[in-house]
């Protein structure tokens, strides 16, 4: 008969139903059991920790005595005193080292490569540009000190090639400290970029470039209206990854500089943490607590907005 | 003994019904089919019966028990999935005896299950493998030995075939009905494609829109549908629907379409229908033949040679187009006026509501 | 294999020059490490004569054997209940995907960008209260719940992807949901079980803000937090400090080149669903 129905053999089985009802009640029932235990931990040590925040953010405190409501006097003082806002605004400035490095030099070898890493190399490729990740931020810390020390190598390779001048002890520059701890994040970074941006172009499917350079593209054009946009979402990634990590930094500015020289290299994560265990001042703390939380959301808002696959 | 009984069984997602009050017995031992096109509520009454949704009124009995609130585990059902739904990290004798092994039963007994499964299902030789390893046809008998060490009460199959090639699905179709009669038990079983129903059932349930259209055995749904869906439906290629006007005639009313002079003028119309009503008028494509002197007329469009019959899409003056399935080899080309004729038997009315008019 | 073309040597080249970036101030420290000590060594200098017994003193000085303890101890208090109940709300998650629950879904996600610092200093006083100050449930007991945003996401996206006929399939073969969860779910997760699993176990074995501010004393402390107090007492005896520095990381390191692929797999997936 002609109306024998021709579904693709041996599909992958995908069934077509209603809308999913997922279930009586009792498999509400079950399924809120389990999720539980996990919200109770997640309540009890980040939800309430996170009103408590919020609370001590309106008080003066020293942790010890009295406490007085302040209203919103501490984020006044936030957004106004101005070595706080030097500090927030080193950790943007962090955010162009942990970022820019790693996602340009990603780019730059994924565009390169735009192929498979297969092999005994692509192995030893993958294992070494992971390293920084698997170690502790307080070795990749104390690694880059010592390279950045006085006698370390990069004095000695300045040296080597003619620049004396050039060397210093960069840790402790007031110029050049910020940037220092900025190379010791790409440095921890870039390995991850890369790795995410090279697997993510071996998505991209060959025949677009071959249809484009049909077209008459120039490498430039495939690398701006091919590449780009089939990296959008790991762009995307890396961006939200390594932005995370600058504006949240602590374990690498804590080891390597202790936020100096003055406060230079003072961030946020450290900052509160001085305040509200050194200087007693758990308010002035916990208002800082908050901004930073708040910052890290409307700085990863629009990158997710504008890479996510947009449907 | 257990038949399956639904009282006005209703089902609601939201605010939207989707099953709108169905009732219907099935004997012990019966195969049963729901059929209906996609979206007409016949898989979501089947997983009420399972017991996978949940029942917003009426009452669903297995056996003389009410199993509204009943487990699924509990309601002595095994059902096959469109999908076969194994579980990839067990081999094939694990998966048909999984089951069994929740239940608790002893090593032995379930190794003697198991293996009379895949001795009536010819798949000794795959027990050791995993799902991913299996063919399509291989994952369905899998699924089926699944549902048979059970031994339920009620087998359910929803759209088991549907993943099949053509070829596979017309082998598994024989042999579920042999192992229809070898089990011997209640079988219900869900599909849209009404070959699978014709071949299959005892008793097919035509299903559209969340309420059963007709109940009856494949050949009386196909003689006697109780409505222009169900006509529409059963029968391939489809019935032919005609529109016609009563209109009166010299010993009484008499049909009128619009076919080449007059067309059906001829045929007297049932009692009780009043001049100027109008019509629907079912005719099977296999009812018709050629006839020079046959009433139906037109340019042939589209000719299907399939060797025993021969397709033909005829296009009537009216530009309404009509199928006929002619036996044997035609000799007929795109483009030629030919003539049909069929038997007055062969004509089924419908009123405007849709619903069957018997004289 | 494709054969080289002119690009790809660009790009072998550019690996290579980032490969040795990476690896230089690994090999910096160890040249370090092995200089005599009281010495102020130079960047990368391998020294005439190699003091290995710089690593025997930083291990007995660092106390290693007792900080690999304290780190496992903790690992191994958070990551298996972590993994557990991750797994379980997960699988939970998956199955109230209706809308009305999808608020439950959205206050576990809210927490993938919190800043630790964010809920640091309460925290302080929370696990004081709870009287668990300077022992390693102060740092256990708030790890478990701070991963909790990410395991649960990251479980639950698993389950979304495992057919519902399976667990249908299950209810009719007799499975209660707990068995059910155990039977079928569970097995079938292991891949992604097993990459929470790396994760969680790195993020706390190189845990560092929370034992600095919760916990006092370095041997109750992760290996991170025991190489800040570490670098506090001896930075600036440069070769002990390398040597030290670079036991501490050697575990990881050495578990990471046994699990190769499954750690970059790992480190990978985490970020792009992070």
């Amino acid at each position: 008969m002609t109306d024998i129905k021709t579904s693709p053999p041996d599909a992958q089985p995908k069934p077509v139903r209603l809308p999913p009802s997922r279930g009586s009640r009792k498999t509400r029932m079950a399924a809120w059991l389990f999720v539980a235990p996990a919200f109770i931990a997640y309540a009890a040590f980040v939800l309430a920790p996170l009103c408590m925040s919020i609370y001590y953010s309106l008080l003066r405190w020293d942790g010890i005595g009295e406490a007085q409501f302040y209203g919103l006097s501490n984020y006044v003082t936030v957004l106004t005193d101005s070595d706080l806002l030097q500090i927030i605004g080193n950790a943007f400035q962090l955010v162009l080292y942990f970022t820019l490095i790693p996602v340009l030099l990603g780019l730059a070898v994924a565009a390169a490569i735009r192929s498979h890493m297969a092999g005994r190399f692509g192995t030893i490729t993958r294992t070494v540009l992971f390293l920084p990740q698997v170690i502790p931020l307080v070795a990749a810390g104390i690694a880059w000190s010592w390279m950045f020390a006085s006698t370390g190598l990069v004095n000695q390779t300045l040296k080597a090639i003619g620049l004396s001048s050039w060397a210093r002890g960069w840790l402790g520059d007031f110029v050049w400290a910020l940037p220092a701890v900025g190379i010791i994040g790409a440095w921890v970074l870039l390995g991850l970029c890369t790795m995410l941006l090279v697997t993510g172009i071996t998505k991209i499917d060959p025949s677009l470039y071959e249809a484009a350079r049909l077209d008459g593209a120039r490498p430039w054009h495939e690398f701006r209206y091919i590449t780009l946009p089939g990296l959008r979402q790991e762009i995307g990634v890396c961006i939200t990854v390594t932005v995370i990590a600058a504006l949240a930094s602590f374990d690498i500015v804590y080891i390597s500089t202790q936020g100096g020289p003055g406060i230079t290299t003072t961030v946020p994560g450290l900052e509160i943490y001085r305040l509200a265990f050194a200087h007693r001042q758990v308010g002035l703390a916990s208002a800082l607590a908050i901004v930073l939380m708040v910052l890290v959301l409307i700085s990863i808002a629009p990158v997710q907005w504008f890479t996510r696959d947009k449907k | 003994m257990s038949g399956l009984t639904l009282r006005s069984v209703r089902k609601n997602y939201g605010d939207v019904p989707v099953i709108k009050g169905v009732d219907l017995d099935i004997a012990h031992g019966e195969f049963v089919v729901f059929v209906g096109p996609s979206g007409c509520g016949k898989s979501t009454l089947l997983r009420m019966i399972a017991g996978l949704e949940d029942i917003t009124g009426g009452e669903v009995s297995i056996g003389d028990r009410v199993v509204n609130d009943v487990e699924p585990r509990d309601r002595g059902v095994a059902m096959v999935f469109q999908s076969y739904a194994l579980y990839p990290h067990m081999s094939v004798y694990d998966n048909v005896g999984f089951g069994l092994k929740l239940a608790g039963t002893p090593k032995a007994v379930r190794d003697a299950k198991i293996r009379d499964a895949a001795k009536v299902l010819q798949m000794e030789h795959l027990l050791d493998r995993r799902p991913a390893q299996l063919s399509g046809g291989q994952r369905q008998r899998v699924a089926i030995g699944r549902a048979i060490v059970r031994e339920p009460d009620v087998f359910l199959f929803d759209e088991p075939l549907s993943n099949l090639d053509a070829a596979l699905r017309g082998d598994m179709r024989m042999e579920l009905a042999r192992l229809h009669n070898d089990l011997g038990a209640t079988m219900i079983y869900v599909t849209h494609d009404q070959i699978e129903a014709m071949t299959l059932a005892d008793k097919i349930v035509v299903l559209d829109a969340g309420m059963v259209q007709q109940v009856g055995s494949p050949l009386e749904l196909y003689n006697n549908p109780a409505n222009l869906f169900v006509a529409g439906f059963i029968g391939s290629p489809k019935m032919n629907i005609l529109q016609a006007a009563v209109v009166a005639g010299a010993d009484g009313p008499v049909l009128q379409t619009e076919m080449a002079g007059g067309g059906l003028a001829w045929c007297p119309a049932p009692e009780g229908l009043p001049v100027g009503g109008k019509v629907s008028v079912g005719l099977r494509p296999h009812a018709l033949a050629r006839d020079p002197a046959g009433p139906v007329t037109g340019e042939v469009r589209l000719v299907e040679r399939l060797g025993n019959e021969t397709l033909v899409r005829l296009a009537l003056p009216s530009g309404q187009e009509i199928t006929a399935a002619l036996a044997g080899q035609e000799q007929i080309e795109p483009r030629q006026h030919i003539a049909l004729g069929f038997g007055q038997a062969d004509l089924l009315l419908f009123g405007e509501d849709g619903q069957r008019l018997t004289a | 294999m494709k054969t080289a073309s002119p690009n790809s040597l660009i790009a072998r080249g550019l690996i290579i020059v980032l490969m040795i970036v990476t690896l230089l101030p690994f090999l910096s420290m160890l040249s370090a490490a092995l200089a005599p000590q009281g010495t102020y060594p130079n960047g990368l200098q391998w020294p005439a004569d190699p003091q290995w017994g710089n690593f025997v003193r930083a291990f007995e000085v660092a106390r290693m054997d007792q900080l690999l303890l304290s780190s496992t101890l903790i690992v191994l208090g958070v990551v298996p209940v972590s993994v557990l109940i991750a797994t379980m709300a997960g699988y939970g998650l998956a199955k109230l995907t209706s809308n009305r629950y999808k608020w439950l879904y959205l206050v576990f996600v809210f927490g993938l960008t919190l800043p630790f610092e964010a809920v640091i200093t309460p925290l302080y006083y929370e696990v004081r209260a709870l009287g668990l100050l300077n022992t390693r449930f102060a740092i256990i007991l708030p790890l478990i719940g701070l991963y909790m945003p990410f395991s649960v996401y990251w479980m639950r996206a698993h389950f979304l992807n495992v057919p519902h006929d399976l667990t249908e399939a299950a209810q009719l073969d007799g499975a209660t949901r707990w068995k059910e969860f155990w039977l079928v779910q569970v097995p079938l997760a292991r891949p992604a079980i097993m990459s929470l699993t790396i994760l969680l176990f790195l993020w706390t074995w190189n845990q560092f803000l929370l034992p600095v501010v919760l916990v006092q004393d370095p041997m109750q402390r992760t290996m991170a937090g025991a190489l800040g107090a570490f670098q506090g007492q001896w930075g600036t005896d440069i070769p002990l400090l390398c040597a030290g520095s670079l036991l501490i990381l050697a575990p990881t390191v050495a578990l990471f080149l046994v699990f190769q692929r499954q750690f970059v797999a790992a480190l990978m997936q985490g970020a792009v669903k992070g």
